[in-house]
C-alpha cells in the first residue's frame, strides 16, 4: 500500500502516466501522503479510458450509453502504447444501425487531459420508408480533464457513409440497370461529465449532436446516460 | 416503446424552438397586430399517400423524426396537429385541402376534411375536390359528389391540381367544375407552377396558369386562386410569375396564393419570395393576394413560412394596412368567412 500510494503521487507529478516503469525501480519510498486517494492509483478509471479512449496494456471496458435518439454499445482493450482496438454498435430509435471496429490512440496522456483519436469502418443500415445502407467510416478525437471523480469530456467526429443505389428500369427491349453513390456527411459532437464510481465502474451524462446528412438536413439534438465498466486495472 | 421516444423527439423538436412556443395570436407587424388565416393546410392520413411520395415527405422531416415519418406526419396532419401547428404559429384561421391525385401525392377525402374542420368549425374549413382520372365515365358522378361536399358550409370552395392529377388546364371537358364553382360561388384554388413530387406532369398545359385562361375568362362568375404563383419549383425560379400578375390585371375573377415557393428547402436565401412579393406590389395586386403556407409538412413549418412571408413583405415595402389585406382581409371577403380573433 505504502509503494503503491508514493508510487502514484509520483506518478501524478510526472509529466508521463507510466505505473509500469516506475514501480520497476523497487524503491520503497516512506508514506507521503496519510491515506489513500483512490484519484492516485495507478491505472486509469474505466470511465476516463472509455470516455477519453486511449487504455493502458490489458484495461478493457465496455461502455452502455442509452437516451434519445441514440443508444450505443463500446468496447476498448488496451495492447499497449495506449493503443486499443475496439468496437461499437450504435442504433438511433431501432432503425438506424452502425456496427464499426476501429482503433482509439491516446497522443497526449496527462494526470488531467488525455487527447486521443479514433479511426473506425463499419457498415451502415436503416430500415424504414427512408432506407439507406452502405459502408460508413468515422475520424473521432476525444479530449477529457479528468479530476479525482469527475471527467468532463468532449468529442467530435467526421462520420461518412457511401449509399448505393440500384434503378432498374425494365422495358419490352430488356432491363437496364443502373448504379449510383450518395455521399452522408454526419458531423459529431458530444459534451458530457463522466463520474467515477470505482476504478471498475463509473457513469456520464452527455448532450448529443449528431447533424446526420449535413448540410441539406436538420437534426434535433439528443442526450444520453452512459454506465461504464471493466476490469484489467 | 420507440414510438413513444419518437413522440419525445418531437417534443424536443418543439422545446427547440423547431415547433416553436405557442404565440398570441397574429402577427406584429412594424407594431401593430395582425390576423392571420392561412389558406393552405393538408390534413391527411399517411397510408393514403404513395410510396415515393413518402420518402420525399419523410425525407424532409429534421433526424430523426425522419427515421419513423408515418409517427411524425400522422402527429401533425391530424386536426388536432394541425391546430396545434396553427397554434404555435399565431393563425387565427385555417382552410384544409381535400385532394384525389391517387398517382402523385395521394388521397385526402371529402369526409375526412369535413370531419376535420367539424373539430374547430370556427377556425377551420375545407376546399372539397373531386377525382379526375376516369373523368369522362365518371363525370356527372364525380360533379355531383363535389355539389354535395360543397352543400356543407364548412367547405368553402374547390382544390384543384391539374399537374398532380394529371389533366390540361385548358380541356374543356373539365369546365363542368368551374361551372359549379360559378353556380355556388365557392372559389376555385388551382395548384401552378411545376410540382417536386414524383409522377407529376410537368408539361406547360398543366403547369403553366397561361393555360387557365379560356377558362378564366368562359366563367367570370368563378373565383380563380393562382396557388404558388407559377412558381418552379424544379429549376427554385419564380416561373410563371409574370403570367399570373398579367392573368390577375386583366381578370378580376383572378387571385394569387404564394404558399411554399419561400419555403427553406425551394428558396433558400428567401430573394425569391421577396422578388414574388414586391412583383405583385407594384403590379397592384395587394387586394389579390391570399396567404397561404402549404403546411403542415414538418413541425414548426406553418410558423416559419409566416415568418418568411412577414420577412419578404417587409423587404417589399408592405404597409400594415397592405399586409392585413394579405394576411386576412382578402381571404374574408373573397369566401365570405367572419374572422375569429
Amino acid at each position: 500500500m505504502q509503494v503503491i500510494s508514493a508510487f502514484a503521487l509520483a506518478a501524478l507529478l510526472s509529466p508521463q502516466v507510466d505505473g509500469a516503469q516506475s514501480a520497476a525501480n523497487g524503491t520503497v519510498l516512506q508514506p507521503m501522503v496519510p491515506a489513500l486517494d483512490p484519484s492516485l492509483l495507478p491505472t486509469d478509471p474505466v470511465v476516463l479510458d472509455q470516455l477519453a479512449g486511449g487504455p493502458a496494456k490489458g484495461a478493457w471496458g465496455v461502455s452502455v450509453q442509452g437516451g434519445y435518439p441514440w443508444f450505443t454499445l463500446r468496447a476498448l482493450v488496451g495492447v499497449g502504447a495506449r493503443l486499443a482496438p475496439l468496437f461499437e454498435l450504435e442504433t438511433a430509435l431501432g432503425r438506424r444501425f452502425t456496427t464499426s471496429l476501429g482503433l482509439s490512440l491516446a497522443w497526449v496522456n496527462r494526470p488531467y487531459f488525455r487527447l486521443s483519436g479514433e479511426v473506425l469502418l463499419g457498415w451502415l443500415l436503416q430500415e424504414g420508408e427512408i432506407s439507406r445502407r452502405g459502408p460508413s467510416g468515422e475520424l473521432r478525437l476525444r479530449m477529457a480533464i479528468p479530476t479525482r471523480r469527475v471527467v468532463p469530456y468532449l468529442v467530435l467526429g467526421t462520420r461518412h457513409a457511401l449509399l448505393p443505389s440500384r434503378t432498374r428500369i425494365e422495358r419490352e427491349s430488356g432491363t437496364d440497370t443502373s448504379w449510383s453513390v450518395r455521399h452522408e456527411w454526419t458531423p459529431w459532437g458530444t459534451l458530457g461529465i463522466g463520474i467515477r464510481i470505482s476504478q471498475q465502474l463509473g457513469i456520464d451524462m452527455a448532450a448529443d449532436y449528431g447533424w446526420v446528412d449535413a448540410p441539406s438536413s436538420v437534426a434535433i439534438p439528443g442526450a444520453h446516460l452512459g454506465l461504464h465498466f471493466g476490469g484489467g486495472r | 416503446m420507440l414510438w413513444k421516444l419518437h413522440l419525445v423527439g418531437i417534443a424536443i423538436a418543439g422545446v427547440l424552438g423547431l415547433s416553436g412556443c405557442d404565440s398570441p395570436r397574429g402577427i406584429d407587424y412594424d407594431g401593430k397586430r395582425l390576423l392571420v388565416v392561412d389558406m393552405h393546410l393538408h390534413p391527411g392520413d399517411w397510408d393514403g399517400i404513395p410510396d415515393d411520395t413518402r420518402k420525399f415527405i419523410g425525407g424532409r422531416f429534421p433526424f430523426p423524426l425522419n427515421l419513423n415519418p408515418k409517427t411524425t406526419a400522422e402527429g401533425i396532419l391530424s386536426a388536432e396537429g394541425i391546430l396545434s401547428e396553427m397554434d404555435k404559429a399565431g393563425v387565427s384561421q385555417s382552410v384544409l385541402f381535400a385532394v384525389y391525385s391517387p398517382r402523385t401525392v395521394g388521397i385526402t377525402t371529402n369526409e375526412r376534411v369535413l370531419s376535420d374542420t367539424a373539430k374547430a368549425p370556427d377556425r377551420l374549413f375545407g376546399l372539397a375536390s373531386l377525382r379526375v382520372d376516369n373523368f369522362r365515365a365518371d363525370k356527372d358522378s364525380e360533379l355531383n359528389r363535389l355539389r354535395a361536399a360543397l352543400s356543407n358550409p364548412s367547405m368553402i370552395g374547390i382544390k384543384l391540381a391539374h399537374a398532380h392529377q394529371h389533366f390540361r388546364m385548358d380541356d374543356p371537358s373539365f369546365f363542368g367544375i368551374y361551372q359549379v364553382a360559378s353556380d355556388l360561388k365557392k372559389p376555385l384554388y388551382l395548384h401552378t407552377g411545376s410540382s417536386p413530387f414524383p409522377g407529376t406532369a410537368s408539361e406547360a398545359p398543366y403547369t403553366d396558369p397561361s393555360y387557365l385562361e379560356s377558362a378564366v375568362k368562359a366563367y367570370p362568375g368563378a373565383v380563380f386562386i393562382l396557388g404558388h404563383l407559377g412558381y418552379n419549383f424544379t429549376e427554385q425560379q419564380n416561373g410563371a410569375l409574370e403570367a399570373c400578375i398579367r392573368l390577375a390585371k386583366i381578370y378580376l375573377n383572378v387571385y394569387l396564393e404564394p404558399s411554399a415557393l419561400g419555403s427553406k428547402g425551394s428558396d433558400p436565401t428567401g430573394e425569391n419570395l421577396k422578388i414574388a412579393m414586391q412583383r405583385l406590389r407594384e403590379a397592384g395586386l395587394v387586394d389579390r393576394i391570399i396567404y397561404g403556407s402549404d403546411g403542415p409538412q414538418s413541425p414548426g413549418f406553418v410558423k416559419d413560412y409566416l415568418t418568411r412571408t412577414v420577412t419578404a413583405m417587409r423587404a417589399a415595402g408592405y404597409t400594415d394596412n397592405e399586409a392585413q389585406a394579405v394576411f386576412s382581409g382578402n381571404f374574408a371577403r373573397v369566401f365570405n368567412v367572419a374572422p375569429a380573433k
